[in-house]
């Protein structure tokens, strides 16, 4: 993630492309253009997020779908004077948290055939993230995934930086056990 | 399993991110350099901030910015849509006056209001009386009042609406 944010800020100063923040104060002014763009710069890591929160590549892209309807719907609530991706993650990760609760308490188990692109080795690791508690879930992909600092994690959960840390490390030692259990 | 060790691999993950104290890390070295599997859950400690990082996820549908666009366009409304009530208004506005007074008494209402209009101003500065009400057709005030009150909600519907209109 890092590597693919670069290579957006390269692309932006090579290109010229707007920024987020432009493309967002331009979709806030009722350009559906730049919304649009704004869907395709994020649409990998928005559904990455929905597909590793809910396991299930359907419900993944309705929740992808349901993240950029309500930033359509909210954008108005936007403050352009402020950096658009914290708010933006901020926003996606209550949508994320609100569609998990809707949910049937059932839970999904993973597709038996991996869907395309993730790595076999990836797995193990996928499925004890799967069988985290939302709550620690959450920090964990918005850091380790979206690679968000921990102040923007503290700020998407409205949680403290000690509280992120510590659901991270109490998030990290539960998968930590279960690797060393299944030998991976 | 030896109190240490269950001491040991609670303090992995904040000795990882180097949340610990110098002591603290000390005897946890001490512990790691006898302690095999204590060695193992450290070494997959160390390497899951990475593992993480590096998770891939499938990508995105093709039609995934299609849906979210039609959802988006659905969502939009056309001023059309908004002012059209607006106009209504102002004919129903328009026709309850002509019912009530006639075209003769569009004129006087407007003569009249001009008049109030002018008698408050004079009032507040102070070189009139404040004018009697007006012997009113209460009926009308009802209908202005409530054309009035409708009016606003739309106005206040058109300033929530305002990023929504195509």
């Amino acid at each position: 993630m890092p590597a693919e944010r670069a290579l957006t800020a390269l692309r932006v100063q090579v290109t010229g492309e707007p920024g987020a923040d432009a493309l967002a104060r331009s979709a806030q002014g009722g350009d559906l253009s730049s919304f649009e763009c704004l869907v395709r710069r994020y649409q990998r890591r928005v559904y990455g997020l929905a597909y590793r929160h809910l396991r299930d590549p359907d419900e993944a892209q309705d929740l992808a779908q349901e993240v950029f309807v309500r930033l359509y719907r909210n954008l108005t609530k936007y403050d352009p004077e402020r950096p658009f991706e914290p708010w933006f993650w901020r926003l996606a990760a209550n949508v994320a948290a609100s569609y998990r609760r809707r949910r049937p308490a059932a839970p999904i188990e993973l597709p038996a055939t991996t869907a395309a692109g993730v790595r076999e080795d990836t797995l193990p690791l996928e499925r004890a993230l799967a069988d985290l508690s939302d709550d620690l879930r959450l920090p964990v992909l918005l850091h380790y995934y979206l690679d968000l600092p921990l102040e923007g994690v503290a700020a998407s959960m409205g949680l403290s930086l000690s509280g992120v840390k510590s659901r991270l490390h109490r998030a990290r030692a539960i998968l930590r056990r279960v690797l060393v259990e299944e030998g991976v | 399993m030896a109190a240490i060790c269950v001491w040991a691999r609670e303090q992995l993950e904040p000795l990882v991110d180097g949340d610990l104290e110098p002591a603290q890390v000390e005897v946890l070295r001490s512990h790691l350099s006898q302690c095999e599997a204590c060695r193992e859950h450290h070494a997959e400690a160390s390497s899951l901030p990475t593992r993480l990082a590096v998770a891939r996820a499938p990508e995105p549908p093709i039609n995934l910015v299609r849906d979210v666009l039609r959802r988006v366009r659905a969502d939009r409304v056309s001023p059309m849509h908004v002012w059209t009530p607006l106009g209504a208004e102002l004919v129903l506005f328009l026709v309850a006056l002509w019912y009530v007074a006639g075209f003769g008494g569009l004129v006087t209402l407007v003569q009249r209001t001009a008049a109030d209009a002018g008698a408050v101003l004079g009032w507040g500065a102070g070189q009139a009386d404040l004018p009697p009400p007006a012997a009113g057709d209460l009926f009308l005030l009802l209908v202005c009042g409530l054309l009035v009150a409708t009016t606003l909600y739309h106005l206040t519907l058109l300033t929530r609406l305002g990023l929504r209109l195509s």
